[in-house]
């Protein structure tokens, strides 16, 4: 049985789809996806070209590998507007709609506050002091810590920091970072610490001009509007536009001290986003939009979220916690009112569009570097965020199997390759089964039968049978005693059995003497000469009662010795040959067995007459006779049950209203009697016992014969008696030995 | 008389040829053997010959409407003869489905009429039986318990579950075994009644040639009569 991979339901073998599900499956032998030769089951390479047939499983490069993306807290990310109708976060759907329905917030007005018990646990952490807002006022000196006082944005015109020192910031970060201020050029790093790759990503060393910021196409919209107005720029000229490559261009954020009093208009820049100054130096953090709703704590108060950064600087390993929906939460009150719309990203065609809530993942490398790991770089480590961009060679992918049938024949990676696919449902292995002792043993018989040699004739077979010692002897002795049995009443009168009793001769002696005179008679005369010794003392007496009533006989049979036997009898019994013509009509041998019989029911006059040769119409026994119908009487002389039966039922089928008597030999007695129980034969004499007692009725002078018939058949009939029992008797105390 | 003492003669020594058999296979009960098949189906391919020849050609001489009626049957047998020659037997092929299926048809027909219904009928009913008293509940009970058994003899397997195969062989088996002993019975009888038929046949022989021999005897002279 071969069982569904897909449903599970038993299917016959060799069979190719399941017969509940229609679906493949899977075949017995494994067929090469190179050659197409099929191979048994548990190779794991093709037996004629050596192909793999097993597949391995798909073999990711170490680097390759996507880590789960680091939460982000308090950090809203780029997005694009979702698509009308388009796959999209069906929370961020809701908050618009919702934000919609309420209007624009006032502001400082908010969603009401979740009870201190059903806000939930990262609810309260982004959650603000409920106390008036203070956007303006940064938090003080003493209190902001470093990290994030360079987050913030200086109030007044940053002063040019120095760069950070060769053993914090990596020669890669530096490169990317914009220097504040006017920028001196740097030399650029040796060949034996930068790797190839890398140089191509570099940036010229060249100053940056602030006048010349990258075209609108390569930067952001929403970068833009997180832009600085620039301050006192260096002199140094940009760098060439073919120089920077244009992811590079994305993450520059112009140099140069910023100037605080030209701040974003209003309509670009949300208020609250105002809030959140942006640090002149272009880092990762720089580029991402803060998060809807969150405000920044006043000045000396640090919320719980910030402090929770500060004190685990690190980087989460596990998987990223969802950001929740906000807009399914109630904001405290005091909170900004959620941005109507988030503002969008402006890319370029070759930029991928992240997926609305999805970090890209240079972002999101930055941002942890950032945030957990900033300053801590390990010399000469590269990020793994740009560890992501090093070009690789391909290393242990399987190439996909191609099709090797069908008119996809030579296409690769249309079906996927699963371990087990091709493993059949039953991995027993079909082994050829023993032949059965009957069949070993039909086979044996069979070919002795053939290496036997052909015997020439039945006498050489006779002499192969092995007879017994005394086997001669023996059947010399039983002919000898049957032939004395049979000769001893003829050479002594011995009145050993009396007159014979056939209860049924008495029923046939009366229906033929209820016969008028001349009615026609019709006789099957079904015996022959082996027969004749039995059955003319049989139908004697039935013919010459015949014969007394004036009947006219009508002879036909089916056997082509018939004729030629009623012939001598019929002669033996009629006084006078003169009245043969007029007494006898024999219509010869009549072929066809039932079919020749139902045939000349119907049609007595069709034939011939043998002694004659004339027509049977013109026989003069024959006259007013031209079918069953017509005669008053059918006698069957029959030495066989089959003849008897064959006329039986052909007459009654024809005309059951003819009566039917019949002499039959001993050996058809047995089979004759239902008929006789059924009423379909009236009468009959069987054997010469019948023939005997039939005789005896008639007194015609026969007893005399019939009596020394009779004596001879009974004692060799208990002869015959007395060797069974004296065989059987030896047989069963001298073995089983034949 | 000089047929008939030919007659006895070679009847005589034929018999005895044919007795020949007591002392074993031998060359004289075969040379009887083969003279009583030999005689028997030339006489009879004589008589058939005769017989349709003598009832088919007068018929084909005729301008009568008969000539057409015996000219099918006349066809038919000649492509019957084409059954003796592999290469054209197919030409036969059509008259001996005629045969087949005409005497099939025939058969079946007066089996059906002629032995099963009648047959049948006569076995009786329970009403039948118990009017007969003793004799005939016996006789309805013989039947009854005979014909049953003697058709489960004949049922030679047997269910696979073992609960059904003891039931199985509680009833069925046990008719089973009294089936074939009516059937033991029946052979029985059937081999008396041949036996007796052939012993007759033997009397009747001997007592052919012991009359064969008194005549030939008398004929000779030698007998007293």
């Amino acid at each position: 049985m071969i069982y569904c991979p897909k449903c599970g339901t038993a299917n016959r073998q060799g069979s190719k789809f399941c017969n509940e599900c229609g679906g493949p499956l899977p075949t017995t032998g494994l067929r090469c996806p190179m050659c197409g030769a099929m191979n048994p089951t548990g190779n794991l390479f093709c037996d004629r070209c050596h192909t793999r047939l097993i597949p391995t499983e798909r073999v990711l490069p170490e680097e390759t590998k996507p880590e789960p993306p680091s939460p982000l807290k308090g950090i809203s990310l780029p997005s694009v507007p979702l698509a009308e109708g388009g796959v999209g976060e069906e929370w961020l759907a809701e908050l618009r709609a919702e934000a919609e329905e309420m209007g624009p917030a006032p502001e400082g007005a908010g969603v009401a506050p979740l009870p201190e018990g059903e806000i939930p646990p990262w609810l309260a952490e982004l959650t603000a002091p409920a106390g008036p807002v203070a956007p303006k006022a940064p938090p003080p000196e003493a209190t902001v810590p470093e990290w994030l006082a360079e987050l913030t944005a200086p109030a007044g015109p940053v002063a040019p920091e120095a760069p950070p020192s060769e053993a914090t910031v990596p020669e890669w970060l530096a490169e990317l970072t914009a220097p504040a201020g006017p920028v001196a050029p740097e030399a650029p790093p040796s060949e034996a610490t930068v790797p190839e790759w890398l140089a191509e990503l570099e940036v010229p060393a060249g100053p940056v001009a602030p006048e010349a910021p990258p075209p609108e196409a390569a930067v952001p919209e929403w970068l833009t509007e997180l832009e600085v107005p620039a301050g006192p720029v260096a002199p140094e000229a940009p760098p060439p536009e073919a120089a920077v490559p244009e992811w590079l261009a994305e993450l520059e954020v112009p140099a140069g001290p910023v100037a605080p009093e030209a701040p974003p208009p209003e309509a670009a820049v949300p208020e609250w986003l105002a809030e959140l100054e942006v640090p002149s130096r272009s880092s990762p953090e720089a580029s991402v939009p803060p998060l809807a709703g969150i405000t920044v704590p006043p000045s000396g108060e640090i919320p719980d979220w910030l402090r929770e950064v500060q004190a685990a600087p690190q980087v989460q390993e596990g998987p990223p916690a969802k950001l929740p929906p906000i807009a399914l939460v109630d904001v405290p009150t005091g909170m900004p009112a959620v941005p109507e719309s988030v503002p969008p990203v402006l890319l370029d065609e070759e930029t991928p569009i992240p997926a609305p809530g999805e970090i890209p993942d240079w972002l999101r490398a930055a941002s942890e570097e950032a945030l957990s790991e900033f300053g801590g770089l390990v010399p000469a480590e590269i990020p793994e965020w740009l560890r992501a961009l090093q070009p690789r060679a391909e290393v242990g992918v399987e190439e996909e199997p191609a099709e090797t049938e069908g008119f996809l024949t030579g296409l690769r990676g249309l079906l996927p390759i699963g371990r087990g696919l091709d493993m059949p449902a039953t991995a027993q292995p079909s082994l050829p089964r023993a032949p059965s002792p009957a069949a070993v043993a039909r086979a044996e018989l069979l070919q002795g039968l053939l290496s036997r040699p052909l015997i020439a004739s039945p006498m050489a077979a006779a002499r192969e049978v092995q007879r017994p010692t005394g086997w001669a002897l023996a059947r010399f002795l039983v002919g000898v005693i049957l032939l004395g049995a049979i000769l001893l009443p003829m050479l002594i009168r011995l009145p050993l059995f009396g007159p014979p009793v056939a209860p049924t001769v008495e029923a046939l002696f009366a229906v033929v003497n209820q016969l008028s005179s001349s009615i026609p008679v019709l006789v099957a005369w079904e015996y022959g000469p082996a027969e004749a010794e039995e059955m003319d003392r049989v139908a004697g007496p039935l013919i010459d009662h015949l014969l007394r009533q004036e009947a006219r006989l009508v002879v036909v049979s089916t056997r082509p010795e018939g004729p030629a036997v009623a012939e001598v009898l019929l002669a033996s019994r009629l006084a006078d040959p003169s009245e043969r013509p007029r007494r006898i009509a024999n219509l010869g041998y009549m072929p066809g067995q039932a079919a020749g019989v139902r045939a000349v029911l119907g049609n007595l006059d069709d034939r011939t007459e043998v002694s004659t040769g004339l027509p049977a119409s013109q026989a003069e026994a024959m006259v007013g006779v031209r079918s069953v119908a017509d005669v008053g009487m059918v006698v069957v002389l029959a030495a066989q049950p089959d003849d008897l039966r064959v006329w039986v039922e052909q007459v009654s089928a024809a005309r059951p209203d003819v009566p039917i008597v019949a002499g039959v030999s001993a050996r058809a007695e047995l089979m004759s009697t239902p008929y006789l129980t059924t009423g379909q034969i009236r009468g009959m004499v069987a054997g010469l016992t019948g023939g005997a007692a039939y005789e005896e009725k008639l007194d015609t002078g026969w007893g005399r014969e019939y009596e020394y018939y009779l004596n001879s058949l009974g004692l060799a009939q208990i002869a015959v008696a007395a060797l069974a029992v004296i065989g059987a008797l030896i047989f069963l105390v001298g073995g089983r030995k034949r | 008389m000089t047929a008939d003492l030919i007659g006895l003669i070679v009847g005589t020594l034929l018999t005895l040829l044919v007795l020949s058999y007591i002392l074993g296979d031998n060359p004289l009960y075969r040379l009887a053997l083969h003279l009583l098949v030999g005689a028997t189906v030339g006489y009879g391919v004589a008589v058939t010959v005769v017989t349709v020849l003598r009832t088919v050609l007068p018929a084909l001489q005729n301008d009568s409407p008969d000539r057409v009626r015996v000219l099918i049957p006349v066809i038919l047998g000649i492509l019957l003869l084409f059954k003796g020659f592999p290469r054209w037997s197919a030409w036969g092929n059509f008259s001996t489905a005629l045969l087949v299926g005409v005497g099939a048809a025939v058969a079946l027909s007066g089996a059906l009429l002629g032995t099963i219904i009648p047959q049948a009928a006569a076995v009786g009913s329970l009403d039948d039986w118990l009017r007969g008293g003793a004799y005939g509940l016996l006789n309805g009970f013989l039947v009854t318990v005979g014909t049953i058994g003697a058709l489960l003899a004949f049922a030679f397997t047997v269910p696979r579950r073992p609960t059904l195969q003891r039931l199985w062989n509680n009833s069925v088996g046990v008719l089973g075994q009294m089936g074939r002993l009516f059937l033991l019975a029946t052979f029985g009888a059937a081999f008396a009644t041949a036996l007796t038929a052939s012993l007759t046949v033997l009397v009747g022989r001997v007592y052919a040639v012991v009359i064969g021999l008194q005549r030939l005897l008398t004929l000779l002279g030698m007998s007293s009569g």
